[in-house]
């Protein structure tokens, strides 16, 4: 092969680009709806899945089904700063503010307005020098009441694990103390050692866990290290769940975004405590 | 890195002849990429504690081989050999990431259970080692059997591995029960080491080792 000239060389290499990209571009256009709605399908069956449904019971269910199962049994809402019910289309004029355009956000549900929401503050704090400005706020609940009144009040849970930002849901019980179930759906901890916090021993341990002390402030659960048995004595083992061998920093990482989520929670839990 | 072999096949020969058989079946044992060139080993330990995935990871790795040595086969006479690894790899890439959108699209479940696997293909040493050291120097026919054939080779023994450690480990083979209700009531307990890494380094290095007395084929 005679050697070729240093253009031909970036010709091709150009080429090769171009094509790659118009490939992986379209693939990725075309894909997108079906991406998306898989994502929300995971999501709501999480969120049912906190209240004590079992993944079985999704088994041979359309999309569709399990949608309309969600909308039967769940009721999405959102509240603003002050703790009031807010408009999703309040929402939507926060986020046009932060220069999102409109048409691409009126099909979207809460659960996605919260998503993006999110996404954009956290950059946005992540850019600026004073991140506490950019507190979204918002907050979402799911509540459930597959029976017209409140049975479960569901959170989603957020923060860093051990590699990267660990997502969940929580589920409390009307008392907003009792912990009704906890489901993590993206993580991308250490396979076998963190990844366990999946496992349904661990999620299972949450169930009845109190997140208020006797005097009713705010304590959390904490994941220990090892078994809650040897560590916590009496009445406070309420508060724990037993660690995962091999993976203390995950645990800690649960802790720490438990304790940060339920706080920012707790104001509105308190309005929510008066009035029942 | 390795010259390929000489462009031998002549026009009029046989689509399907004795050649093509060698290229085809000769990586499923007796030239197997992962026990006897021992590549791709960090996806043969990861993701065979159950078998199912494995399935997936083995049709999304075959399918990559398969059409990565195509697609370079075809332009191998064009890809100025100063940037040939930088193209291989974009080729790659490019059906790596194709095959995790439509996993993403069409088997959410699955492509959350395969996580970074999936894009790991792309650093996986068989699907570049073939494109160097065969598509590159074949024609696309032959390059598309050697692709699948290293690909099914690849999957032979992630499927022994995967079968082995769902049976020993969790006592189900793609998710039914295998062991017996009554063999754990009389005290029978699930191996758990065999869902650990080193399950699969055990199974995978006595693989190998009845590979190479089959074969004899040793190092010196």
């Amino acid at each position: 092969m005679s050697k070729p000239k240093s253009s031909q060389v970036f010709i091709f290499a150009f080429i090769i680009c171009l094509v790659c990209s118009v490939i992986l571009a379209g693939a990725s256009t075309l894909l997108q709806e079906r991406q998306k709605a898989n994502v929300r399908l995971d999501i709501v069956k999480n969120i049912m899945q906190s209240v004590g449904h079992k993944p079985e019971e999704f088994k041979g269910k359309k999309p569709n089904e399990i949608f309309a199962m969600y909308e039967k049994e769940f009721k999405d809402l959102l509240f603003d700063k002050n703790n009031q019910v807010a408009d999703q289309h309040f929402m939507i004029e926060e986020l046009v503010k932060l220069g999102y355009e409109r048409h691409m956000l009126e099909n979207e549900g809460p659960i996605e307005l919260m998503n993006t929401f999110n996404s954009k503050v956290k950059l946005l704090a992540k850019r600026s020098n004073d991140p506490k400005s950019y507190d979204p706020g918002f907050k979402l609940v799911h509540i459930w009441q597959p029976n017209g009144t409140p049975e479960a009040y569901v959170i989603p849970i957020e923060g860093y694990g051990l590699w990267d930002i660990i997502k969940g849901y929580m589920a409390l019980e009307p008392d907003l103390n009792t912990v009704k179930g906890i489901t993590f759906f993206e993580h991308k901890e250490t396979p076998g050692l963190g990844a366990r916090i999946e496992e349904d021993w661990f999620k299972q341990q949450f169930i009845g866990k109190k997140i208020l002390d006797d005097q009713g402030h705010l304590t959390s659960i904490t994941v220990v290290r090892g078994k809650v048995a040897e560590q916590i004595q009496g009445d406070e083992a309420v508060h724990y769940v037993d660690g995962i061998s091999g993976a203390t920093l995950t645990g800690k990482g649960v802790n720490q975004f438990l304790r940060e989520n339920l706080a920012s929670y707790e104001p509105f839990f308190k309005t929510l405590r008066k009035d029942t | 890195m390795t010259t390929a072999t000489q462009d031998v096949q002549k026009e009029a020969a046989p689509l399907f002849g004795k050649k093509e058989k060698k290229v085809l079946v000769d990586p499923f044992w007796d030239n197997n990429p992962i026990t006897l060139q021992v590549l791709g080993i960090c996806s043969a330990l990861a993701i065979t504690s159950q078998l199912r995935p494995t399935l997936v990871m083995c049709v999304a790795l075959t399918t990559v081989v398969a059409g990565s040595n195509v697609v370079i086969s075809m332009i191998r006479n064009y890809i100025p050999s100063k940037i040939r690894i930088i193209v291989m790899l974009a080729v790659v890439s490019t059906l790596v990431t194709l095959v995790d959108q439509l996993l993403k699209a069409y088997s959410f479940d699955m492509s959350k259970k395969l996580s970074v696997f999936v894009g790991l293909i792309i650093t996986n040493c068989i699907v570049l080692g073939r494109a160097e050291a065969f598509a590159m120097a074949n024609k696309p026919w032959p390059s598309l059997l050697d692709g699948i054939g290293n690909g099914l080779g690849y999957s032979i023994i992630l499927v022994l591995v995967a079968t082995c450690r769902e049976i020993l480990g969790a006592g189900k083979l793609l998710g039914f029960q295998i062991i017996p209700e009554s063999m754990y009531q009389a005290g029978y307990v699930d191996f758990g080491l065999m869902i650990l890494p080193p399950g699969a380094f055990i199974f995978l290095g006595l693989i190998i080792w009845v590979q190479k007395q089959s074969s004899k084929q040793f190092e010196v």
